[in-house]
């Protein structure tokens, strides 16, 4: 191998850095609209670690701890879930035109994890992949994501 | 496109990866040169048989159409050593492309890179790659030996699909060091040969010369035409490399005492190559190239097939590679590729190096549960043996979709979502293919039976707070308790008294599923509470009990009538009851519908059993279904045959003392059985169990919930299910 080469996975995009900011600000109207439902996701993740990708855009590192949500671009090390969504998929879900689960059937929506969490990961998908995506301030900033990058 | 790359995708290798990888390219209007080190044509060591997966993606890259005649394959036959043979077919369920085929490599790989070249491909034969060109830290072409001189060759990617050698792949440290691959293949061509059939043809596991240790491997014939066969040995671990050329001969001697059929000549040489098995997604990609195909280890750990793998990795790679280059055409972002070849093979493909590991053990369990029709070993054996194609298909009678019963407004089919994730995640770590088995019939959203009336119950009944998160997840995890409690039940039915050399491999083998089930089922249910617990090892002490029970009482025809059914209550009314009870009890329901609900799992529990019974005995599950053979042989009586007893005595008591042990002896019993009326009487007491579970569903308060559960009280009678909706309309 060459003195030179670097494996690609430890490097961050600016697609990456793009969507961790997007991301945050997500999490922060998600946190802001829906309260409640935010201290239980906290509560049930806390300690736990995500890679989660936009596909065909870029990737994050999602912990939980502290009861918040820490956002980081690229992907972080070691065995953890791992979510994805197509870009596609994830624009008609912010348009209205296909629902979280229908994209989950077609297999639009990602979720592979250890044993165990997987089942946890879905089922808060299920549940507040409607609510987020139901939300005014987060489709308009879906919008503005897909704006500047299609 | 950059200007200083003249390709966007620069592919090595012209086999069936890294031609998909450039045709789906090409067709997506990218400028891609394919590097072929040799002159088509050009021949590959290989099975050449591709399974109905594989015609599948050919055909819709419209390969198919350019391939000469081929030898179709309506299935494979699987030969266990000692333990005779199995056919599985892929007509089972019909379509255009319900079939395999077995195609030489010298034909389809040039056939593939012929149709990538004709959607916009350039090819270049006879073009060895020598080495990576790598600059700050990324490969941003190859360097070719071509026409007697080096080329350098830029792109904005390179696609390894240099085979299991993959000299690229090492070169950028994406392959570990030391060991070349962890198998070996050797084939040869045999023509002259009489008898060949229309199926792929497996021999499994092969032994060593002295016929002592069984071998990881396998063997093969793969018709080619009507008398010439594609033949050959795969070993599947590090360190046998030196003895493949051993066992195959020791396997063409095998061979040989079939008779006459087998007394080919060979035509060339017998060939070797390694593969392998090694697949993990993180070593797929690096800045600037992609693995695909055997550079990247997409060979099936359990039969060697990988020609399906490596169109679909190369398809996967022309996907990530398009749209890398649309976001930065000169730097595509190459990341997701790992992503989606983890989505698509891990949990299978991925866990091959360690299944390697425990073929021993694995194969020692099929061979001796290989003649059994017992449901854990049918499901192991499609499972494990035939995951292409055949192993897909949903063939499974063991769990009812009772997706159409649910009235309008009851949706439980996301939690069983949740259920059928939960029960494949509780077991893929400790064994991977159990995960498969646990899962069968699960490759949509379909309804089981039990886990649904407990959804249903949880919730739709009881305090309006039942929707909330804790009570729902709770839900979920014991609807997986359930059933991974009930595919224990399944496991110990295949506990068999015969006495055959591996017997005992495979007892311990349905002891020890059911144990790991068991206590994987526990473990969920801890998440209910005590109660829930409680309630779970209560039900579960009664169908052991109803076992052993059942055991002492086998072969007896002085059974009477009502200890018979407190067996069927204890045995299978204990499992319907169940998850009404814990329904009930997650639900929070008061202590009146709660009683009423396990009154109803109860009753629907002896309805559904007495109306298996009628069905075991009139063959309804449909020809080749022998259950009622192996009941009877096993000692069980059914509801029907105690009838039947009362009412004809002499030859059928006779028969049901000595264990039916011929199939005439089978039909005999059946014939008297159904000749004595009374299979009506049966009939009748499960429509008066019926009329008991619709008595206490009144109790309940109306609404689709109650509505859904007189539709499983129907079922259970009928076994008659409305036409299922499609999918889409679901989410109207």
């Amino acid at each position: 191998m060459p003195d030179d080469f670097a494996p690609r996975a430890a490097s961050v995009t600016d697609n990456d850095r793009t969507l961790a900011g997007a991301v945050r600000s997500g999490v922060r109207d998600f946190k802001t609209e829906n309260p409640v439902e935010f201290r239980e996701m906290v509560g049930e993740f806390d300690g736990r670690q995500a890679n989660v990708a936009v596909i065909g855009f870029g990737r994050i590192n999602v912990r939980v701890g502290g009861g918040d949500v820490v956002i980081e671009p690229g992907l972080g090390s070691g065995e953890m879930m791992h979510g994805a969504v197509y870009r596609e998929a994830a624009q008609l879900i912010a348009a209205g035109r296909l629902t979280p689960l229908q994209a989950y059937f077609r297999g639009d929506v990602i979720v592979r994890a250890a044993a165990g969490d997987l089942h946890n990961g879905y089922g808060f998908f299920v549940r507040f992949a409607e609510l987020a995506f139901g939300s005014a301030r987060l489709r308009t900033q879906l919008d503005e994501l897909c704006d500047e990058f299609l | 496109m950059n200007v200083r790359n003249p390709y966007d995708a620069v592919v090595v290798g012209a086999g069936p990866a890294g031609c998909a990888a450039a045709y789906h390219l090409a067709v997506r209007g990218r400028r891609v040169l394919l590097l072929e080190a040799q002159r088509f044509p050009r021949d590959k060591v290989c099975g050449d048989a591709l399974t109905q997966r594989a015609v599948r993606i050919l055909a819709a890259m419209g390969v198919l159409d350019c391939l000469p005649h081929a030898e179709r394959m309506r299935g494979a036959r699987v030969h266990m050593r000692g333990r005779g043979w199995r056919d599985f077919v892929y007509d089972a369920y019909p379509g255009t492309d319900s079939h395999g085929l077995v195609v030489p490599r010298v034909v389809l790989d040039e056939a593939v890179a012929r149709r990538a070249v004709a959607v916009g491909a350039e090819l270049w034969e006879g073009a060895a790659v020598t080495a990576p060109i790598v600059e700050g830290g990324r490969v941003v072409g190859v360097r070719v030996f071509r026409g007697g001189r080096p080329v350098d060759v830029r792109a904005a990617v390179v696609v390894a699909a240099d085979g299991a050698r993959s000299p690229l792949a090492r070169a950028v440290g994406l392959l570990p060091g030391g060991e070349l691959g962890v198998g070996v293949g050797v084939r040869g061509y045999l023509t002259g040969l009489d008898g060949l059939r229309d199926l792929q043809e497996a021999f499994l596991p092969l032994d060593d010369v002295a016929g002592r240790d069984l071998l990881p491997s396998f063997g093969w014939i793969n018709p080619t035409g009507a008398s010439e066969a594609n033949v050959g040995v795969a070993l599947f671990r590090p360190g046998y490399e030196g003895r493949a050329e051993q066992v195959l001969q020791h396997f063409l001697a095998r061979l040989s005492t079939r008779g006459k059929e087998f007394g080919g000549r060979l035509r060339g040489e017998w060939a070797t190559a390694p593969f392998r098995l090694d697949f993990s997604p993180d070593r797929c990609v690096a800045d600037g190239i992609l693995l695909v195909g055997d550079a990247a280890g997409l060979v099936n750990p359990f039969t060697g097939e990988g020609i399906s793998y490596a169109l679909e990795s190369g398809k996967i790679a022309a996907e990530v590679i398009d749209r890398g280059l649309t976001n930065d055409p000169a730097r595509p972002d190459l990341l997701d590729h790992a992503l989606l070849l983890e989505h698509s093979y891990s949990g299978w493909l991925g866990a091959g190096r360690r299944s390697a590991q425990r073929y021993q053990f694995v194969w020692r369990v099929l061979e001796s549960t290989f003649d059994s029709e017992r449901a854990p070993f049918a499901l192991c054996r499609r499972a494990v043996l035939l995951p292409e194609g055949i192993g897909e298909l949903r063939a499974n009678r063991t769990i009812d979709d009772v997706a159409t019963l649910m009235a309008p407004g009851v949706e439980v089919r996301a939690d069983l979502l949740g259920v059928g994730e939960l029960m494949t995640s509780s077991v893929r770590d400790e064994w991977p293919f159990l995960a498969r088995v646990a899962t069968s019939g699960w490759g949509d959203p379909g309804v089981p039976f039990r886990p649904a009336l407990l959804l249903l119950l949880a919730t739709h009944f009881g305090d309006p707070g039942t929707r909330c998160g804790i009570k729902q997840s709770a839900a979920i995890k014991l609807g997986a308790a359930i059933e991974l409690s009930a595919l224990a039940a399944l496991a110990q039915l295949g506990v068999e008294n015969t006495p055959t050399p591996h017997s005992s491999w495979g007892n311990r083998f349905a002891i020890l599923v059911s144990d790991l089930l068991m206590s994987k089922s526990l473990h969920l249910a801890t998440d209910g509470g005590p109660q829930a617990l409680s309630v779970l090892s209560q039900a579960v002490t009664k169908v052991c009990t109803g076992r052993i029970r059942e055991r002492q009482h086998a072969f007896d025809p002085g059974v009477t009538e009502d200890e018979h059914l407190s067996l069927v209550e204890l045995q299978t009314a204990s499992s319907f009851e169940l998850p009404c009870r814990l329904g009930a009890v997650v639900a929070g329901a008061d202590p009146e519908h709660a009683a009423s609900l396990a009154s109803y799992g109860r009753a629907l529990g002896v309805a559904f059993r007495l109306t298996e019974d009628i069905r075991m005995l009139t063959g309804a599950n449909g020809p080749g279904d022998n259950t009622a053979g192996a009941v009877l042989r096993d000692g069980t009586l059914a509801h029907p045959v105690l009838i039947a007893l009362r009412r004809t005595q002499g030859r059928l008591t006779s028969l049901v003392r000595g264990g039916c042990r011929t199939a005439g002896e089978v039909d005999e019993a059946v014939a008297l059985v159904r000749e004595s009326g009374a299979l009506e009487v049966t009939r009748a007491l499960a429509r008066e169990q019926a009329v008991r579970a619709a008595v206490a569903l009144e109790a309940l308060p109306e609404g689709p919930p109650r509505a859904s559960l007189f539709a499983l009280i129907d079922y259970a009678v009928t076994r008659r299910l409305p036409q299922r909706p499609a999918l889409e309309s679901l989410f109207g």
